[in-house]
């Protein structure tokens, strides 16, 4: 698990570079969109799960509401996404994602 | 080979590096996330949110290891896929291999691109240019003195 290795390969059908484009454009929109509208969301959404989709949002309790939510109201949409908010403010540390060995 | 990110606002109001990175979902569509770049973190973890959006097959890691962030350990599984970032000459790549995935849905809000994929691009965050930049062949940087 300690050996990460990964296989780098270009996209040559020009149709799946396609779909990949076209899903950019759409998730950039919402994801644009939500940097634009945090202030409108926050404290609210603190410790819960924002549903991004069609440039609106849903603040749900849970992963699975968030998902149901986008589903029900744009299905259309595959650059939908659910984020999870943390419930504290103030700087993050994210560093050392590290696999350790049990000893 | 350029990929480009960007600086995005956060719910915090913080602004982190991000790359947008696409994966195929167990249908055969795509699925995308923004990924924080995080040069301190020894492997890329998807969120669980984004994990749950794929719906791909994961499997336990080995019972002897952990994912251990600044706050702990934290669940995580594995799981088998690709990871596709579009480049600016208009074409894509695509990284193949084995993910780790958060399984806890409060255990992040980003998914987290590590050095497990970064050291196979040289990675250049510059908040004072407003770039993010993943360069690999035929791309190099350059540091001068002005």
């Amino acid at each position: 698990m300690n050996e990460f290795r990964f296989e780098i390969e270009e996209v040559t059908d020009p149709a799946e570079v396609a779909r990949s484009l076209t899903l950019d454009e759409r998730h950039a929109r919402n994801t644009d969109w939500l940097e634009g509208h945090w202030a409108d969301l926050m404290p609210q959404a603190r410790g819960k799960f924002v549903a991004v989709a069609g440039e609106e949002s849903h603040i749900a309790d849970t992963l699975e509401a968030g998902r149901a939510w986008i589903a029900r109201t744009h299905p259309e949409d595959h650059g939908a996404f659910v984020r999870y908010v943390r419930k504290q403010e103030g700087p993050r540390i994210y560093a050392n994602h590290r696999c350790v060995a049990a000893v | 080979m350029r990929i480009i990110g960007a600086w995005l606002l956060c719910d915090d109001g913080a602004i982190s590096p991000t790359l947008r990175a696409k994966s195929l979902r167990e249908d055969g569509t795509l699925a995308a996330d923004v990924f924080l770049l995080d040069t301190g973190a020894d492997r890329t973890v998807f969120s669980a949110a984004f994990l749950e959006d794929l719906g791909l097959p994961a499997h336990d890691s080995s019972p002897e290891y952990s994912l251990v962030g600044i706050s702990g350990n934290r669940p995580f599984v594995l799981v088998e896929t690709a990871l596709e970032f579009s480049h600016d000459d208009g074409g894509v790549v695509r990284v193949r291999g084995e993910f780790a995935a958060f399984s806890d849905p409060t255990a992040t809000d980003m998914s987290v691109l590590g050095r497990d994929v970064l050291n196979n691009f040289d990675v250049i965050l510059s908040r004072r240019r407003n770039e993010v930049l993943l360069l690999a062949p035929n791309h190099q940087y350059r540091v001068e003195k002005s």
